[in-house]
């Protein structure tokens, strides 16, 4: 009987088996078998978290200055689950860009950019940047004081973009002033463009992981010098993190339920305007100087890290036992932590 | 980690996943979505009242559609109903119903808002007939007749429209069991019902809607609490708490109606009346006793502390100084403790100048005055009765409440200028002429001993600038300021 | 580390698969009906209104009064005497519309029952029937919740 049905699926979905298995059984570098390399994964899990609750509420949100708020309004107090569907939703775009972060920090310490892997890298930062964007196109689409007032000040620091800025800030308000026309094209942004570009720059991410193969640790003497398989076994690791963050974001939107602040006001400025967190290094940096100044080395800053692979490279021709990129490395984030600190104790006084 | 262990630990965090899950269930299922702004629900004893009242008074029919009574199902009969020997029930369209609808009635479900309404200042309101303003309602401005066992026949006119419309008349039910016109209508807040309970809960909560933002706007108390003897609307309107209102007012509307109107919670600034004197705050309860957060009576000629009468009487009652700790606890929603205190004492030493300066001495010369013999029996027959009655009545109670509420113009030109103006040129005068006039019709002693408290009061520290008897230094002082403040202004 | 299947291993083996397969299905099948809920709009406003009843003291035990509901339908609240263990009320509340045929019924206090006059139906406190027609069909009378806050009742209804 149940040959019956297996011949049934196999006539009707020609897949070569062998190929499933060698794919099944790919050898993972022992190294993996510590959860802080599996970290890679979780941004991609969250990501699908993301499109699952993203699709969902879509169902229910209005992209219109006069409907927006009220339809988040309708979704968090009156559709059923849609306090749940919407805090899930929030929590983990913040766990996203966190384990991003995280997964950067660790592919950057281990080195796992060099060569030949440098273009992986600079695919990485653009899924960074992607992100990013997906979370301040997000936040804008709720048309809270704080939505409309970001995307003001965002408009306006890239009107301070040298020679292009003005074009660039008509571009993201789609017109001179932030109104429908923005909330528009956020949308679209939000559960077209971006997740789209995501998607492709995430498959381009994982074909190369795979092309490359997962880069091993230095010493082979390691007790980690061992392989361990694919499938069943780090498979069930991933699985094993997928719940961990399911209940994670359970929990969150439980004790920490997503809130709604004042409707937007264009009348009405806030007192204090602030960013998503992970904007509050962007947002102080601003604070310190000249904005032409702040947005001219804060794209210097990015072009950087994107190109660090080559930097790097750069300075070990010189000096090849060098551990300089572990010290700009670690300047770097000190840097980052310092300005998002500030920022968060400013706003907290 | 072996196979085991993971399949195993996956087992377990799909369990933690799984109670998470459950307990997201259980919130969902524990949120109850209440109605907002139900229709009206007319219940069957209901019917006939409101499908003929739609037609003959719909105003009211409307009014009611759109209270929180209506959404409950609380309609006519329940309010109106009266009970077999009601003295002013009466059968109407095959219901037995009383028209007004009192403190009783409305405490049958409102239990402590009527418990702590009784035990008011507010309830009574009514019980003013041995005042001077009733002597001046009933005798001098209008006329009361009387019968022969000394029972009131007709009622003054002045009376009945203006002073008991906010006080509150008796309400009389006539032998045909209609109601007295000089009695009713009548919604003043003292009102004095047939069923024994006084008050009128519609003086404040208009009927049928009974709405809470109409309840908290200050127009509302201001419908009585205004006027040139007790201003406290214009006091309000001209203060920063009155201004801070007006600027926000749109935007709190829509809020006022709900239940919970807290400040420093629900609104930031701008309180109305009821936020000081009644209303919630983040720690006290709602209250319907007005007394409960006022420490000075600023009513009287010389102003005392609340619970001043009650200790004279021997009862016990909440003490000032708890009613003015409790009304600091709402001013600190939003000042500053040092600035509730620095106020105080400001406010303190205003009513204590008021009291020392005009209040006692001008009463004190006054009651020698009627004591003696020197003035007639009848009230407001002697133009030095007015003069005084202006003197703590109209401008001694608004500079006081001037102070208290923070309007400083009608501390300063509406208050204390006019009380002094009173005092130094109309009361004194009177007073001499008075003197001058028992002098001469053989009071001379009654006349001696009023003059010599004449000139014991003036030559007071307050008073002594008026008879030329500042000292050398001060006028010397105020001249040199004087001179300073003509070469600014050239005049 | 994968090692060679052991017979005697192989029934635990398949088992803690089972296990995790099936707690992953519960898992993700319950989030996913979370998320069926959420998109079927909700086919009636799950909102609850509170109607005045009256006021406790105006049912006397064995008594009843009744009162017509927003939705037509006419509800019947009878003073038992006795507290029933699950509401902590001596109240009950219910359709006063016989399941049988709709005629109106009536409480009895005395016997503690509801009484339909058109073909005696008897129902008991809990509103089930136990004789006459409605009680052959195992019919009941429609339940209603009530609420006491001070002296005043209140019928719990769901908003039309």
């Amino acid at each position: 009987m149940s040959s019956n049905v297996s011949d049934w699926f196999r006539s009707r979905f020609p897949v070569d088996e062998d190929l499933l298995r060698a794919a099944g059984s790919e050898p993972i570098p022992g190294h993996l078998k510590r959860w802080w390399w599996c970290i890679g994964g979780t941004p991609a899990y969250l990501f699908l978290v993301q499109v699952v609750t993203g699709i969902l509420l879509t169902f229910y949100y209005v992209p219109s200055p006069d409907f927006a708020y009220e339809s988040v309004q309708a979704i968090s107090n009156d559709v059923r689950f849609g306090w749940f569907m919407r805090s899930v939703h929030r929590w983990s775009s913040h766990l996203m860009i966190v384990t991003l972060l995280l997964h950067m920090m660790r592919v950057f310490f281990t080195g796992a950019y060099r060569r030949p892997r440098e273009i992986n890298w600079m695919i990485g930062c653009g899924l960074l940047l992607t992100t990013l964007g997906m979370g301040f196109t997000g936040y804008s689409l709720v048309w809270e004081q704080l939505s409309y007032w970001g995307a003001t000040v965002a408009a306006n620091l890239l009107a301070a973009v040298p020679f292009i800025g003005d074009r660039l800030a008509d571009f993201l308000r789609g017109g001179p002033t932030v109104g429908q026309s923005m909330l528009t094209r956020m949308f679209v942004f939000h559960i077209g463009a971006l997740p789209t570009v995501l998607v492709g720059l995430i498959s381009l991410h994982i074909f190369m992981i795979r092309s490359h193969g997962v880069s091993e640790l230095g010493s082979p003497a390691s007790k980690d010098a061992k392989t361990f398989r694919f499938f069943p076994d780090h498979l069930l690791t991933e699985i094993s993190l997928a719940l961990f963050l399911m209940f994670i974001l359970t929990f969150l939107a439980l004790v920490f339920p997503a809130g709604l602040e004042d409707k937007a006001n264009p009348l009405v400025t806030p007192e204090h305007i602030k960013p998503e967190w992970y904007f509050f290094w962007a947002f102080r940096w601003l604070k310190l100087m000249s904005d032409q100044a702040a947005v001219v080395t804060q794209g210097l800053f990015v072009a950087i890290i994107v190109a660090w692979p080559l930097i790097d490279s750069w300075i070990r021709k010189r000096r090849p036992e060098s551990e300089a990129s572990i010290a700009f490395g670690a300047a770097g984030m000190a840097l980052l932590l310092v300005l998002t600190v500030w920022e968060a104790f400013y706003l907290m006084h | 980690m072996s196979l085991d262990q993971k399949q195993k630990i996956i087992m377990a965090l799909a369990g933690c996943f799984m109670a998470a899950l459950l307990i997201v269930a259980w919130v969902e299922g524990g949120r109850q979505r209440v109605v907002k702004n139900p229709d009206a629900v007319v219940t069957s004893q209901n019917r006939d009242c409101v499908d003929c009242h739609r037609v003959k008074s719909p105003g009211i029919v409307g009014q009611w559609e759109i209270s929180q009574h209506a959404s409950s199902g609380i309609g006519c009969i329940e309010c109106h109903q009266a009970e077999e020997g009601d003295v002013d029930g009466y059968d109407h369209e095959g219901s037995f119903i009383a028209t007004i609808v009192t403190p009783g009635d409305c405490g049958e479900c409102h239990e402590q808002e009527t418990a702590e309404f009784e035990a008011s200042h507010h309830a009574n309101a009514g019980q003013i007939l041995g005042s001077l303003d009733n002597v001046l309602a009933e005798v001098v401005e209008g006329f009361t007749r009387f019968d022969a066992d000394g029972n009131k026949v007709e009622a003054s006119a002045a009376a009945v429209s203006g002073c008991l419309q906010c006080h509150g008349s008796e309400i009389k039910v006539m032998a045909d069991g209609k109601l007295d016109p000089a009695t009713w209508p009548n919604t003043g807040i003292g009102r004095i019902n047939p069923d024994g309970s006084r008050g009128s809960c519609s003086a404040c909560h208009l009927r049928h809607n009974f709405s809470r933002a109409q309840a908290r706007a200050p127009e509302n108390c201001g419908r009585c609490h205004m006027g040139p003897d007790h201003p406290q609307l214009e006091v309000y309107t001209e203060s920063k708490h009155g201004i801070a209102f007006a600027a926000n007012r749109s935007r709190f509307e829509p809020l006022m109606e709900e239940k919970d109107w807290i400040p420093g919670d629900d609104f930031e600034q701008g309180p109305t009346c009821t936020t000081c004197h009644m209303s919630a705050t983040k720690n006290l309860p709602l209250t319907h006793d007005v007394g409960e957060r006022i420490s000075w009576t600023l009513r009287p000629p010389v102003s005392e502390k609340i619970d001043a009468a009650a200790l004279a009487q021997g009862r016990q009652v909440k003490s000032w100084q708890d009613r003015r700790s409790d009304m600091r606890q709402v001013c600190e929603s939003c000042h500053a403790p040092e600035w509730v205190g620095n106020w105080y004492i400001q406010y303190d030493n205003l009513v204590n100048l008021y009291n020392d300066k005009f209040g006692r001495p001008s009463t004190e010369l006054f009651k020698m005055a009627q004591s003696t013999g020197l003035l007639t029996a009848t009230q407001f027959d002697e133009e030095l009765e007015f003069t005084y009655f202006f003197l703590w009545h109209h401008e001694g109670r608004r500079a006081r409440h001037g102070a208290a509420m923070m309007g400083p113009d009608y501390t300063q030109w509406h208050g204390m200028y006019e009380v002094a103006h009173r005092f130094y040129m109309e009361f004194v005068p009177q007073l001499r002429e008075v003197i001058a006039h028992g002098r001469q019709s053989g009071k001379g002693a009654a006349a001696a001993q009023l003059a010599a408290k004449l000139d014991e009061t003036l030559s007071s520290d307050h008073h002594k600038w008026f008879i030329g008897k500042m000292s050398a230094g001060e006028i010397a002082a105020r001249k040199a300021a004087a001179e300073q403040f003509k070469q600014r202004y050239a005049q | 580390m994968s090692t060679p299947s052991q017979p005697d291993k192989q029934p635990r083996r398949s088992w803690l698969w089972g296990g995790v397969l099936a707690s992953l299905a519960a898992a993700y099948g319950t989030v996913t009906t979370y998320a069926l809920g959420f998109i079927f709009p909700r086919r009636r406003e799950e909102a609850v209104q509170r109607i005045f009843i009256g006021f406790a003291d105006e049912i006397p035990a064995g008594e009843s009064k009744s009162l017509t509901l927003p939705s037509g339908d006419q509800m019947i609240v009878s003073n038992t005497g006795e507290i029933d263990p699950e509401t902590g009320l001596t109240f009950l509340g219910f359709s006063n519309r016989c399941p049988h045929l709709g005629c109106r019924v009536h409480w009895d206090g005395k016997g503690r029952q509801f009484f339909c006059p058109c073909h005696q139906g008897v129902f008991n406190p809990a509103g089930d029937a136990v004789s006459g027609p409605p009680a052959d069909a195992s019919q009941s009378l429609k339940p209603y919740r009530i609420e006491v806050d001070g002296r005043s009742m209140y019928a719990v209804v769901e908003d039309v």
